[in-house]
């Protein structure tokens, strides 16, 4: 584990300010803060954000914890879909989808923890607009590419 | 049209590089709620108060864009 403790506190701080109460664990090698999230729909959502050791230098992963087993528009757990660039989701944790939020090559130090749950929460309306649409995410995301 | 389809309807003109200059999308930390609200540019935004002095604008975290994987 590499975050500071500095460190650790303002992004504690940021994301109580907008999130609420933030969950930290994890052992010697990943940090895990964990916040939950509320849709408009009135959804109750948990958001763990997985640090690698390299933070902040590189970017977290973003895995859905709560509600387990979403599924898609067909029923299909998203934690099976893995890797999808329509439904915007990385490679998945276990049962955990795994979302798409920055481009590893558009990351820096200087951003913070809250920009990624900022856009899990918009991810997660968009998410809730395809369940009741069957439109993919990337009707309501935009793709970013690597350069700005 | 209702909130929950003007939020759509906003998101998807956003995702297609489309948005209208008259509304921006806010997170109001209070609720947890995104909505939209009128843009500091607009006629009704100029002038007009916050949904909730916390309120966010968070137009430009979605339209920066979300990671593809296959990039």
């Amino acid at each position: 584990m590499t975050i500071s403790q500095q460190r650790a506190a303002t992004e504690n701080a940021l994301l109580e300010q907008y999130f609420g109460k933030v969950y930290w664990f994890g052992d010697h090698t990943t940090v895990c803060a964990e916040v939950g999230l509320v849709t408009n729909s009135g959804t109750q959502y948990a958001v763990r954000l997985m640090l690698p050791d390299e933070y902040p230098d590189r970017l977290p992963e973003a895995l859905i914890t709560h509600p387990r087993g979403l599924t898609n528009y067909r029923g299909r757990d998203l934690a099976d879909i893995g890797s999808s660039p329509e439904m915007h989701l990385l490679p998945s944790r276990g049962p955990y989808a795994s979302i798409c939020h920055y481009h590893p090559a558009r990351w820096a130090a200087d951003m913070t923890l809250y920009k990624v749950v900022m856009k899990a929460r918009i991810w997660l309306e968009a998410y809730e607009m395809h369940a009741r649409t069957g439109k993919p995410l990337d009707s309501y995301l935009k793709h970013m590419t690597g350069t700005p | 049209m209702n909130d929950a389809r003007a939020l759509e309807n906003h998101m998807q003109r956003m995702a297609s590089g489309d948005a209208p200059a008259s509304k921006v999308m806010a997170f109001d930390p209070t609720t947890g709620e995104l909505m939209l609200v009128p843009s500091a540019s607009s006629s009704r935004g100029r002038g007009a108060p916050p949904p909730h002095p916390d309120a966010v604008i968070v137009d430009a975290i979605a339209e920066v864009g979300f990671f593809a994987a296959r990039e």
